[in-house]
């Protein structure tokens, strides 16, 4: 469970606020999916439910950031990171350079937590076939692709089964069809942890994320089912977001804002409908 | 990943990493402590058969033979001719007299370097750096430390495609590379800079990626990697024991 209260975030030496005012929670089993431009707070959003904000970087944290009732500003990272896994956007600077091998990478993590050793290896095994990189586990996770080193990413905090998983967009390297796998392989996980996940790729985040939030130079400006904010055209060129295809055409038809629809097939019936 | 471990399947590859280290350390401590030139010349003879026993081809030695004959004629030479301390004159050529005893101390300095190299190649060509580094974890080595030394070897050819890299952006906008050595200076001075500020910057980052595997936590850490100790070990390392002390009995 997060729970964010009155979040504000500003970075030493800096103007401006990164993140202002900021409230939401997420419960167990649910997944927030958190869109917005470039520069809108996405990764100081991540980095303050792990600890990493005020606890690594040098930001002022206002407000509280709750994860499994605890709070983050009173916990270590050393604490947190055990029960707050997070994937980090570039995966090539989230491999650790301890291992020589890829399983060796993905067994790091269970290595610095004390994990016994015939537990580490099932749980090794499981993340791989998760993230179909069985196949190149004595492999070294710096001559592969960036794709697998993503995946990699992925299985490495995966193994470590954390309660709340931040992903910072996990899939900005990886294809369409090995982004639908990750995406699928999350609404597995997402049964008994509560997820974050900040990206790009808003038309896969629809019957994927119980939750969305628009965040915008910082400010929250939105934050509810992915049916409601997808659809809405304004609030979508307001945070910068690239609009589904289907939303702008029923834009473009004036098609009322209440009866736009995600879903193609029923795209036909609404202008019709809207005509008659 | 930067090493130079070459896989065989020898008896040597399979000795585990602690026997290959303390098998370097007790021949480099002993080759400098002594000043003996036949029990030298005995040490080299036994680094030179556990070379041979790694199966390793002696040309992978070929670059320090390159490096090794040179020295021994510049320490004959200096030793033989210009040591004060040398006395016994062996013959006299022009203007400068040869002497004896300067030539065996020259020898023998020769022979101690020439130990150290065959015996470190034994270790470095025969261990995989992980190896070595995650057995001296289980004797207690810091894993701050162990982590340095590792990633080091990993980051390092990272770091050489980062420059080059730079290096071709900046000749893409017309930066003169080659030419003569201030030429060459003014060209990289450029890529300097950036090369430090990327690799700071990664730096940076890797360590918040430490922070979330849990790297820093106090944990007892556990090892996904098996580390037997083999009866052969002890053997191993009771045998080089044994042929290091008899040699310096009986020479």
């Amino acid at each position: 469970m997060i729970e964010i209260k009155n979040l504000s975030v500003k970075y030493k030496n800096a103007e401006n606020y990164s993140l202002k005012n900021i409230s939401f929670k997420v419960n167990t089993g649910e997944m927030v999916a958190v869109i917005g431009r470039l520069n809108s707070g996405k990764t100081t959003l991540c980095q303050c439910i792990n600890g990493l904000i005020p606890n690594f970087v040098e930001a002022k944290l206002e407000g509280s950031v709750i994860v499994d009732n605890v709070n983050i500003k009173d916990s270590k990272i050393s604490e947190i990171s055990s029960t707050v896994g997070m994937i980090l956007e570039n995966p090539l600077l989230q491999i650790s350079g301890y291992a020589v091998t890829v399983e060796e990478e993905v067994a790091f993590g269970l290595e610095n937590i004390g994990i016994k050793k015939d537990e580490m290896k099932r749980r090794v095994k499981d993340a791989l076939n998760l993230v179909d990189l069985d196949g190149l586990k004595y492999k070294n996770p710096f001559e592969i692709s960036g794709g697998q080193q993503q995946r990699l990413a992925i299985a490495s905090i995966i193994a470590m089964n954390p309660k709340t998983l931040v992903l910072d967009d996990p899939t900005s390297q990886l294809d369409p069809l090995g982004t639908d796998e990750v995406f699928n392989e999350l609404k597995k996980l997402k049964k008994n942890k509560t997820i974050l996940l900040v990206t790009q790729k808003i038309e896969k985040i629809i019957g994927l994320a119980d939750k969305v939030l628009v965040l915008n130079n910082g400010e929250m400006l939105a934050y509810d089912t992915p049916s409601k904010i997808l659809t809405d055209y304004d609030l979508l060129k307001k945070a910068g977001i690239k609009i589904p295809l289907v939303v702008k055409i029923q834009h473009e038809k004036r098609i009322p804002k209440n009866k736009i629809t995600l879903v193609v097939k029923e795209l036909k019936e609404v202008i019709t409908g809207e005509s008659h | 990943m930067l090493t130079n471990f070459v896989y065989k399947d020898s008896v040597i590859h399979k000795l585990n990493p602690l026997v290959k280290l303390f098998w370097t350390l007790l021949i480099i401590i002993v080759s400098f402590a002594s000043f003996d030139l036949k029990y030298l010349i005995f040490l080299a003879i036994t680094s030179f058969l556990i070379i041979l026993l790694t199966k390793l081809s002696v040309r992978i030695m070929k670059a320090s033979f390159f490096v090794l004959f040179p020295l021994l004629i510049m320490l004959i030479i200096f030793h033989g001719i210009v040591n004060p301390s040398a006395t016994q004159v062996l013959f006299k050529a022009w203007f400068f007299s040869v002497k004896l005893d300067g030539l065996l101390l020259g020898l023998k300095y020769f022979f101690r370097l020439a130990n150290f190299i065959m015996i470190a190649y034994v270790l470095i060509f025969t261990t995989h750096p992980s190896d070595l580094i995650n057995s001296l974890l289980k004797i207690g080595l810091p894993k701050q430390l162990g982590y340095a030394v590792l990633a080091t070897t990993q980051f390092i050819p990272l770091m050489i495609n980062d420059a080059k890299t730079i290096m071709d952006a900046q000749q893409a906008r017309g930066l003169e590379t080659k030419g003569n050595v201030v030429k060459r200076v003014l060209g990289f001075t450029p890529m300097i800079m950036p090369v430090i500020l990327s690799s700071i910057d990664s730096a940076y980052e890797r360590t918040i990626s430490l922070e979330i595997r849990s790297f820093f936590n106090s944990t007892k850490r556990t090892s996904f990697r098996d580390f037997v100790w083999k009866k052969s070990d002890t053997y191993s390392i009771i045998i080089m024991f044994l042929i290091v002390v008899l040699g310096g009995i009986f020479l």
